[in-house]
């Protein structure tokens, strides 16, 4: 017994030794460059499925490249632009190319069926990161390929994808004395337009549920605001009712069954929960003043909202279980449009300081605020389904005075990455959809 | 008493070769098992796809040649230089000129893989000399440090090769260690995550990988160390922290 005693601890008394022998360096920088990234046509036999192949490849590059978080090679400078679905890729000469990531796979169609199988390579690390095989209908190639980037963009960021998404937004046109606004939709790399409304009637600030292809809008009967529900799916359209005093549309709740939103009674602005089975109110805040432009915590727990109780516009948050508030904004300037990301990290706001509005960041205590981008005017940010990308509209103030059109606008949190939404006509209210079902 | 040692001895030594050996026959590839089709994998000759594809490029250009312009009857002496480039009309050259431009890529390309083939071939000879030189030098101090300025060394090398996942939700609350091992030459022979990833944190799992790849970056793979001190830095563990960079 001694004896073993003796070697433990002889054992034990050298272990700090060789502990402390190790030689360790912090690695405290890296860079904020684009992940190279080689996507390859996935091989096909028939002309159709040819044509197809490049058109998903076309799609799937422009989601990654737009993302600002790849930079994906030309095929130009590929040794190789086919690699055999079964074989590994030589990673020595896909080095070469300094590409991180490879994609590649191959493409059938058996009638109206479209099957694709592909892969993704980590080249460095010579490893498999992903295969899949996806099915579809012929007609849905534009989804599946949204889809795949969202699978790529998933497996190497770590968090979801936002490609497989839409936004709905407010489409202006006409003279200012006779402004039509439309309800219109779009797929977040700018295709497959199409108008909700027919503009006879005014429609302003649409809200996507989380939870279903249903979309919130506002609209006046006879000067008062009334809140119209769209089914997408079906097209059908229902009127929730007529709420004197609104500003902004109501906000879903992220299970879909409850709505948040302001109203004006007797001059006072507060804040009120829906529950959209059996239609009761339930009021939140009871200030004095103004409490608008309330969003939930993707959790549902809390909610972000302005207020003017401490003198100016600020942001506040509340604990809907306990009701305790808290402020959470103390920076020069005023605060409006809080909206909690879905990620739940952050809250997106607008700022107005010294004549210019700002679009920022903050974590949901208040701390680590940053601008991401400012201009002459910005309004409703609203975040993509993996609470990576901010969109919102803005006009900027060009050198000779001449305000620009309103358009949306779309930026990574990093506030690198801006890109403008292609729309048709001018374009403002925008609001993201989770991903489709 | 000794069958009691026996026991206790075959006991210890199953539990070493268990350590030795079995907790990486239980690691492997856990990493990627999220396969949802099998993968054939089919093994590669040495012949690289590279080697049929490099005649290939050079076979257009002699299309090119195979036009016949008209003959020309008499024509004066010129150099070699200017009669080519009077050969050539406007259009022709322009193509010939891509075709030239996108050669010199494709033979620099082939190039450097031969070059790099090369490399390999001849790298366990280098090993072995430089081995060989480090041992001959007889300068190598166990427990000698690397200064401030050869850890900055190293630590410029990844700044470059390190792309950091920023914007990741949390990304500045993690820290990813890596244990590398290190030939004489300076070049990392074996990488190993201190942490395993299995059931890791998503954003974790991302960091740990852009770490693991800038230990594999070309540019990260042969470390700027000083050589007579191979003892100390021969084994070597980098903590990739991004939290100073990520507000």
């Amino acid at each position: 017994m001694k004896i073993f005693a003796t070697f433990f601890l002889a054992i034990f008394s050298f272990y700090p030794f060789f502990a402390f022998s190790e030689l360790r360096i912090d690695i405290t920088k890296g860079n904020l460059d684009p992940i190279p990234i080689a996507i390859l046509k996935f091989n096909s036999s028939k002309q159709e499925e040819k044509d197809l192949s490049k058109n998903i490849n076309e799609v799937i590059k422009n989601n990654l490249s737009r993302s600002g978080l790849f930079s994906v090679l030309p095929s130009k400078i590929f040794l190789n632009n086919k690699i055999s679905f079964n074989k590994k890729p030589e990673f020595a000469d896909w080095k070469l190319t300094t590409a991180q990531g490879l994609v590649h796979g191959k493409l059938s169609l058996n009638g109206n069926k479209l099957s694709i199988e592909f892969r993704l390579w980590d080249i460095f690390s010579q490893k498999q990161m992903i295969a899949q095989q996806l099915v579809t209908e012929k007609n849905n190639w534009r989804r599946i390929s949204h889809v795949i980037s969202d699978i790529i963009y998933q497996r190497i960021t770590g968090e979801s994808g936002y490609f497989d998404s839409r936004i709905v937004y407010i489409s202006e046109s006409g003279p200012k004395s006779a402004r039509k606004k439309r309800l219109a939709i779009i797929d977040q790399d700018g295709e497959n337009h199409k108008f909700l409304t027919d503009g006879s009637y005014l429609a302003l600030t649409p809200r996507f549920s989380p939870a279903a292809q249903e979309i919130a809008y506002l609209s006046y009967n006879n000067q008062t605001p009334r809140i119209y529900l769209l089914d997408l799916e079906t097209g059908n359209q229902k009127i929730l009712g007529d709420f004197p005093g609104m500003t902004f549309s109501p906000r879903y709740s992220p299970d879909g069954k409850k709505i948040i939103m302001s109203l004006a009674k007797n001059g006072n602005t507060d804040i009120y929960e829906m529950d959209l089975k059996s239609l009761k109110i339930k009021r939140l805040t009871f200030y004095e003043g103004i409490d608008t432009a309330p969003s939930y915590s993707p959790d549902g727990d809390f909610i972000t909202f302005e207020s003017d109780r401490s003198g100016s516009q600020k942001i506040y948050v509340m604990n809907l279980k306990t009701k305790k508030i808290k402020r959470i904004s103390f920076g020069k300037g005023r605060y409006a449009t809080p909206v909690w990301s879905p990620r739940g990290d952050l809250i997106a706001f607008t700022k107005l300081l010294g004549g210019e509005f700002y679009i920022g960041v903050m974590y949901t205590d208040g701390k680590g605020e940053r601008v991401v981008y400012k201009t002459y005017l910005v309004e409703g940010p609203s975040w993509s389904p993996n609470g990576r990308v901010i969109a919102f509209y803005s006009q900027d103030k060009l050198n000779g005075g001449v305000i620009t059109r309103p358009k949306i606008k779309l930026i990574d949190l990093t506030g690198i990455n801006l890109r403008q939404l292609l729309t048709p006509a001018d374009a403002s209210d925008p609001s993201w959809s989770g991903l489709l079902p | 008493m000794v069958t009691g040692l026996f026991k206790s001895s075959f006991l210890h030594l199953a539990i070493v070769l268990i350590f030795l050996y079995g907790a990486e026959i239980f690691k492997r590839n856990k990493r990627f098992e999220i396969v949802e089709i099998p993968l054939d994998i089919v093994e590669i000759s040495e012949k690289t796809v590279t080697k049929k594809n490099k005649p290939k490029p050079q076979q257009k250009p002699q299309k090119e040649q195979s036009f016949s312009p008209p003959e020309v009857l008499s024509r004066p002496k010129t150099t070699e230089f200017s009669e080519k480039e009077k050969k050539v009309p406007e259009n022709k050259k322009q193509i010939q000129e891509e075709k030239v431009k996108e050669l010199s890529k494709a033979e620099s390309i082939l190039k450097s893989i031969e070059k790099i083939k090369a490399q390999t071939k001849n790298n366990n000879e280098e090993i072995k000399q430089k081995d060989k030189e480090v041992t001959n030098e007889k300068v190598t101090n166990l427990g000698e440090k690397l200064t401030i300025s050869e850890k900055d060394a190293i630590r410029r090398q990844f700044y470059s090769c390190w792309i950091v996942p920023a914007g990741a939700k949390n990304i500045k609350d993690y820290k990813v260690s890596i244990k590398l091992r290190l030939d004489a030459s300076g070049e990392v022979t074996s990488s190993k995550l201190t942490n395993s990833l299995k059931n890791a944190d998503p954003f974790y799992r991302t960091l740990a990988e852009s770490a693991v790849r800038a230990v594999n970056h070309p540019d990260c793979k042969k470390l700027k160390v000083p050589k007579r001190k191979y003892e100390t830095w021969k084994e070597m563990i980098l903590d990739f922290d991004p939290s100073l960079m990520i507000n």
